[in-house]
């Protein structure tokens, strides 16, 4: 039997293999398995699970009676398989190009409600809420813009200002993070300039599964002035359903946002998100599987003043469908199709009845993928091909519409010698309607020494096409009168980058880590003046964006752990001059207490921003314009208990901005607030 | 015993039952105008406060877009040559019975004007909005003698709504 050291229990499809044999065999739903003999002794046995310390035990003599393994969670996630980095499989202690994971657990004790909060309590991320909606997410000082944000690792359509909302993404049906740093254009073509972040939904674990969670939050202010009315409120159900060769995930979210800060910002009452979903997996032999995935997403903000009604109705519809062939002895391939819209429909009235702005903005996007890859030994060649077709409405840009088509071809070797040193080439070349062709290499080293240090360099290229926005917005301020037009004639931007990094993990007790990164930016996208009253883009000469970051991670004890990020960033253009929204200085720390048998769960997030001057942005002289007063240095703490009542329902409770600070100009927006969240899970192992 | 204790209560809340009406009755002595601007964006605006209406020929109030350099312009208020300012604080805008003293005033001249000392319209670099000032302003027209209290509640796309009412003279 395999038991579950941290709660006692059976563990459930474990890997138990007798070591150089064929035989083997995995555990039941209550963790027991039974191999039956006769076997030549002593043998070998070998438990194994993803997530998990894997033990051995040499059995010398005929046992009849039950052998019990104990198996603990591995404190790091070096077993665990990542992506991203590579667009294939593979361990994350194996991947040469530096990759950080936000797991499950991280997710769960941020407390975080979408991936925006999410990030935004890491280090070298700062969020800042647009006036015309969405979200303005920095990472490592970059403006999301140069951040290729991915889903499952498809594109996101629909965009504002430039940008994915991440706001509108939930984090309830998330399973990890997987964030990768430095140029990735060689696999993922634009906007891969300076990192990926790819947001996964699908663990393909095959039990059985409904996940209930319900939660209320609200801010202290509000509750003091109106009680309890007026506070988020949120529902989200999940649930997987295995049959023999088909596998059926369905997914929804319900959450309202009433009279909070951070979207009266924006002239907002009222926020309702809804999120619905589901997928089927077949597998009609073992060499094949068929995906078919559907989501859809409204999002419905409603303002109401004296002076002026709001409306904005956002609708998102994501469809895809897959063909993926597995276990192939030479290539493995993957197809798929993906069809995705994006409307956005602004409404203003005033109350009097007279309509004064109906703004459309929509976009539609069809993909098709070709992902090939093949082993030989140890080395993994990848290659694939994509082509799509993206159109875009809006009343907004010139003509109304406009359409772009890509075709894409890249290349990639995995290259392995023994276990000590993997390297990683590749290759990707975008061909585009509208513009020239434009070519991302990339190479990644890792080094291994003595299994516990990892020396990591990578250098790539990436490049970032210029926005439907960039290239053909008409747009007057009206309240300012200023105007702005696009740039047809707009290069696309590039990226020069290298990673450094030196690592040292065991992976039972800590791992630390430091990264140096330098790129360089040629032709970034920038707003200038044409004349007094008239803005467009232009492409700037050049631009640095370097920096380190550490990480530290240490399992104190069965009960402790911590985990901590510095970072420091220091982006400059050509002139020496301080990119806007840099912060400088920032560092995030989390500690988690487990209450022996996993009955009580406390966390303490922390993050500390250093002291900063914000640049604005003056549309008089058309640039940005150093803040008259250094920001100063603030903490924002975030506290989250969770009561396991058993292995079925939870109960959390948690603090957001424990120390209430807020500024209303630069953020955060909101104080001080409170949460409590009911969960319940019922999971049955196949 | 339970009785007189009822009883006591009742007796306990008469006095802030007669406060209440009483301020009340101050409130209610006050009227109160609330306004809504035309849109700026139309054409500039003027508004008397003694005939409580929109007069292009003799006014106290103007709202209109202000050369705000660069070739940009910004919605603005000013108040006419014949009329005095002052800025009133310390308590809020409903609290405000009577006229203050009258060192509060002085001349008007662009203080509520766009980048003026006490600017009614600001425009904020980071978020790129038009937001109204929260001062209250006493208003003192030297024709009339009459002092009125004015507060900017709202703006929204070239439209302001602003409540005034005229004060007790001191």
């Amino acid at each position: 039997m395999v038991i579950n050291a941290e709660t006692g229990k059976g563990l459930s499809q474990v890997n138990v293999l007798i070591i150089n044999s064929d035989v083997g065999t995995t555990t039941d739903v209550n963790g027991k398995f039974t191999l039956s003999g006769p076997f030549e002794l002593p043998l070998t046995l070998e438990v194994s699970h993803i997530g998990y310390k894997t033990k051995k035990n040499i059995i010398d003599k005929q046992v009849d009676s039950e052998i019990k393994f104990m198996l603990s969670r591995e404190f790091l996630t070096m077993n665990e398989l990542v992506v991203t980095a590579t667009r294939t499989k593979k361990l994350h202690d194996n991947v040469s190009i530096a990759t950080e994971i936000i797991t499950k657990n991280d997710i769960e004790n941020s407390g975080s409600r979408n991936i925006a909060d999410l990030l935004s309590q890491r280090s070298g991320v700062s969020l800042q809420t647009s006036v015309e909606g969405g979200t303005v997410l920095n990472i490592l000082g970059m403006d999301s813009r140069y951040i290729l944000i991915l889903m499952d690792g498809q594109p996101i359509t629909g965009r504002f200002n430039n940008r994915v909302a991440l706001d509108q993404i939930l984090t309830s049906r998330v399973i990890k993070v997987e964030i990768v740093k430095g140029p990735n254009s060689s696999l993922y073509g634009s906007e891969a300039m300076a990192g990926v972040i790819n947001i996964i939904t699908d663990d393909e674990k095959n039990s059985q599964l409904i996940n209930l969670t319900t939660r209320y939050n609200n801010t202290e202010n509000k509750i003091l002035n109106d009680g309890f009315n007026n506070g988020s409120r949120n529902i989200s159900i999940n649930g997987v359903k295995p049959f023999k060769d088909v596998r059926i995930k369905f997914n929804a979210d319900f959450d309202v946002i009433e009279n909070d800060k951070s979207i009266q910002l924006i002239e907002i009452d009222k926020v309702d998100k809804r999120t619905f979903g589901g997928s089927i997996d077949w597998k009609p032999n073992k060499n094949h599987k068929i995906s078919f995935d559907i989501q859809t997403y409204g999002q419905y903000e409603k303002g109401k003043s004296k002076l002026m009604n709001t409306n904005t109705d956002i609708l998102r519809n994501n469809f895809s469908l897959s063909h993926r062939s597995i276990n192939q002895k030479k290539w493995n391939y993957e197809q798929s199709i993906t069809t995705n819209s994006y409307s956005r429909n602004y409404v203003q009235v005033r109350p009097w009845g007279d309509l004064e702005k109906d703004d459309t903005t929509s976009e539609e996007y069809v993909e098709y993928e070709l992902l090939l890859n093949r082993k030989f030994g140890a080395n993994v060649l990848s290659t694939g091909l994509e082509i799509y077709n993206a159109l875009y409405r809006s009343d907004r840009v010139s003509f109304g519409k406009q359409k772009i088509m890509n075709h894409s071809v890249f290349g990639q070797y995995d290259f392995n010698i023994q276990n000590h040193l993997s390297t990683i080439f590749g290759l990707r070349v975008d061909n585009y309607s509208e513009y020239s062709s434009v070519i991302s290499p990339r190479i990644g080293l890792m080094y291994r020494y003595k299994e516990n240090w990892k020396f990591r360099t990578s250098w790539g290229k990436g490049f970032r096409a210029p926005s439907f926005m960039e290239r053909f917005i008409d747009w007057n301020h009206i309240q300012f009168n200023y105007s702005v037009i696009g740039n047809s004639e707009l290069e696309p931007e590039r990226s020069d980058g290298i990673t450094i990094g030196l690592e040292y993990t065991i992976l039972t007790k800590y791992q630390m880590s430091i990264m140096f990164y330098h790129t360089q930016f040629e032709n970034l996208i920038e707003d200038f003046t044409i004349k007094p009253g008239l803005l467009s883009y232009q492409n700037i000469e050049e631009a640095t964006f370097s920096g380190f970051e550490f990480m530290y991670q240490w399992k104190i004890s069965n009960q402790w752990d911590t985990r901590w990020g510095i970072n420091w960033i220091n982006n400059r253009d050509g002139d020496d001059i301080i990119i806007p929204n840099t912060i400088p200085l920032s560092i995030s720390g989390m500690v988690n207490y487990k209450y022996p048998n996993n009955f009580l769960n406390i966390s303490i997030n922390t993050k500390w921003v250093g002291s900063y001057r914000p640049q604005e942005y003056d549309p008089q002289k058309g640039e940005y314009v150093f803040a008259q007063e250094k920001l100063r240095a603030y903490a924002l703490i975030m506290l989250r208990s969770t009561i396991n009542i058993n292995n079925h329902f939870t109960i959390s409770l948690g603090v957001e901005n424990a120390g209430d600070y807020t500024n209303n100009r630069f953020g955060p927006f909101v104080g001080r607030a409170a949460y409590i969240e009911f969960s319940t899970k019922l999971e049955k192992g196949k | 015993m339970k009785r007189l204790l009822i009883g006591a209560s009742i007796l306990m809340m008469i006095p802030f039952i007669g406060c209440e009406d009483k301020d009340s009755d101050k409130v209610n002595s006050i009227v109160i105008n609330e306004v809504t601007t035309d849109n700026v964006n139309d054409g500039p605006y003027y508004y008397h406060f003694e005939n409580g209406k929109v007069d292009s020929s003799s006014w106290h109030l103007s709202y209109r877009n202000l050369d705000a350099g660069g070739g940009n312009y910004m919605p603005s208020f000013s108040l006419n040559s014949n009329v005095m300012v002052g800025i009133y604080n310390s308590i809020s805008f409903d609290q405000i019975e009577t006229s203050p003293d009258a060192g509060i005033f002085s001349p008007s001249s662009g203080r509520l004007s766009y980048g003026g000392a006490n600017a009614v319209l600001n425009y904020d670099m980071v978020t790129h909005k038009i937001s109204v000032s929260d001062d209250n302003y006493v208003i003192y027209c030297t024709i009339t003698h009459k002092v009125y209290k004015l507060h900017f509640d709202e703006y929204s796309s070239g439209v302001v709504m602003f409540r005034y009412a005229e004060l007790d003279a001191k």
